[in-house]
């Protein structure tokens, strides 16, 4: 069992790889750059909902705090390893302290998407009415709706002169969303990774079994936020600015639907999903004729009535039944369709 | 007094102004039997409850091998080295029979040793055919077992199921018994049954309760022949 699934981790870096060296004949190195990142937000969520069953309205939250630390830090240090290193680790320390508070506190599923997306609008607000001068912290200004600007972006570690963007901050995405993606993996795989599962499966039962839910469903948030914060710092490097838009309502919703059309459950889903659909808002964004907004509400619509468990795991049902050659027994949307509990 | 292993002191859970349990003193002791009966509503299952830490008593103390756990939560319970099998079975619908058991084996040993014991258990279940299958798509009966696997993969000293004979066909309810006896052999157990073929074909002794306390406690046979049993039983089915 174990040994397929790390087979399946094989193909999928095989295909990643492909697909980083193909997709520049597609599309700018810029664009690209900003759906890996997407990607990557999407798969902190997909692995929280997906595998552990936490539908958390507010991961845009841990987005926009890694953008923040990583903007504040290296505006201050003027080199960006560190800025880095606290991009994640803050993240993961606030989806911590916010996680052991709500699964601590016994919350059920409604109140925790409640209080994360008040949390993500506390941020939004606040972060907006930072515009005076006396919100600075060190060298940075915290600059209100206007964001922080012209800050250090990523350099070779060591090396502050070194940047790296566009084609390499491309390449470097591209790896650092892959290297996640096997961490993930790994850790889906270990113990840790498979009592996370059985708690989205029945929380009560792994705690008849002398496991603490708690614990572990706060590690696992977590592990979520940090990867969010990774995502953000990656984009306050590309867009070269923060603004409290990160921490919107709308970056929120937007996060849930790439999870729910790529598909729960899976890793490649939610990353696919966002990409797409990333992709699909920028094109939408250079015309006119149509509302873009109208145009996301209606793929959700259409994926949930149709594809009810996503695109991705949708489409490794139909590739299962190729490859055994007979129709495959209908699946009950277990994997993904319990997720949402 | 060491050979008691399972002890509740004035034990009281109200809800509103009902009160479910009301002042149980109830005693197990090692490797006991015991069965708990009575009608709907009787409290039976609030006592379970009680017992693993599902429900917090309102009053009262519940002690197991001289620990006081009363409001300990259930997986404190859990790690005593208690098996707990709730009313509805309670399984791991989207996962695996194997991967089911395995979780419960891996919290008591290594990942290596977990694997031997999940094997050895699906042996022993009969649960072979299907240990690949998602336990959401078998019978009720298979889940059933499947959530006493779960139960003995984790070597408990002490058993608590409630109502496991329930929705069961014949077959099945006698292949129960035999496990239960099996079981018995190192665990003490408690079982809340509503089935009185069951109770007696497991036999051991029985605590009738009535009306949130304990009507008596006996040998299965003594608690069949009493009337006042006869009566708390067909006054509520009339």
């Amino acid at each position: 069992m174990a040994g397929s699934g790390m087979r399946d981790v094989l193909w999928v870096l095989a295909a990643g790889v492909v697909v980083m060296l193909v997709a520049p004949f597609v599309l700018n190195y810029y664009t690209l750059t900003l759906l890996l990142i997407y990607g990557m937000l999407a798969m902190s969520l997909g692995l929280i909902w997906g595998f552990g069953g936490i539908l958390c309205f507010g991961q845009a939250a841990f987005y926009g705090l890694g953008a923040y630390a990583y903007a504040i830090s290296a505006a201050n240090i003027g080199e960006s390893t560190i800025p880095m290193l606290l991009a994640v680790a803050l993240p993961f320390v606030f989806a911590g302290l916010l996680g052991a508070m709500m699964f601590y506190g016994r919350l059920s599923d409604v109140y925790l998407g409640v209080i994360t997306l008040v949390v993500t609008l506390i941020f939004f607000r606040f972060m907006n009415t930072t515009a005076g001068p006396e919100y600075t912290i060190g060298k940075a200004r915290l600059g209100g709706f206007n964001g922080i600007p012209g800050y250090q972006t990523l350099n070779v570690p060591g090396d502050p002169g070194a940047y790296i963007y566009d084609s390499s901050l491309y390449y470097v995405t591209f790896v650092i969303l892959l290297v996640v993606y096997v961490l993930v993996r790994l850790l889906l795989a270990s113990p840790f990774g498979r009592i996370a599962v059985a708690i989205r499966e029945n929380e009560s039962r792994v705690e008849l079994m002398g496991y603490d839910a708690r614990l572990r469903k706060t590690v696992l948030f977590a592990i979520g936020g940090g990867i969010a914060g990774l995502a953000g710092a990656l984009f306050a490097s590309w867009a070269e600015i923060v603004t409290p838009g990160m921490f919107s309502l709308g970056q929120s919703a937007e996060i849930i639907i790439w999870c729910i059309v790529g598909g729960l459950g899976t890793l490649v889903g939610p990353v696919l999903g966002a990409a797409a659909l990333g992709y699909l808002k920028f094109a939408l964004g250079q015309q006119t004729a149509v509302d873009n907004q109208l145009v996301m509400g209606a793929i959700l619509v259409v994926v949930v009535l149709v594809l009810p468990r996503g695109v991705v795991p949708s489409l490794m049902t139909v590739f299962a039944r190729l490859r055994r050659g007979r129709p495959a027994r209908r699946r009950r949307g277990r994997s993904g369709g319990r997720a949402d509990g | 007094m060491a050979d008691v292993i399972l002890e509740t002191r004035r034990l009281t859970m109200r809800f509103g102004g009902v009160t479910a349990v009301d002042n149980v003193d109830f005693k197990l002791r090692r490797k006991e039997l015991r069965c708990l009966i009575g009608p709907n509503g009787a409290g039976k299952t609030t006592f379970f409850r009680c017992l693993t830490g599902i429900l917090k008593p309102t009053s009262g103390e519940v002690m197991i091998d001289d620990v006081e756990t009363t409001g300990w939560e259930p997986q404190a319970v859990a790690r005593l080295g208690i098996g707990i099998k709730t009313q509805v079975p309670s399984v791991m619908d989207g996962l695996s029979v194997r991967e089911n058991i395995w979780l419960s084996a891996y919290r008591v040993s290594g990942a290596r040793e977990a694997a031997r014991t999940a094997g050895e258990v699906i042996e022993r279940l009969g649960l072979g055919d299907i240990s690949r299958a998602i336990v959401g798509r078998l019978a009720h009966g298979e889940r059933q077992r499947v959530e006493l696997g779960i139960v003995i993969a984790a070597r408990p000293w002490l058993v608590l199921l409630d109502e496991p004979a329930a929705g069961m066909t014949g077959e099945e309810v006698e292949r129960m018994a035999g496990l239960i006896r099996e079981i018995n052999r190192d665990a003490a157990l408690i079982i809340v049954e509503h089935d009185m073929q069951f109770i007696r074909s497991i036999a051991g002794k029985v605590t009738v309760f009535s009306q949130g306390a304990v009507l008596m406690e006996d040998h299965v046979d003594a608690v069949m022949a009493d009337a006042r049993v006869r009566d708390v039983y067909l006054g509520k089915k009339a």
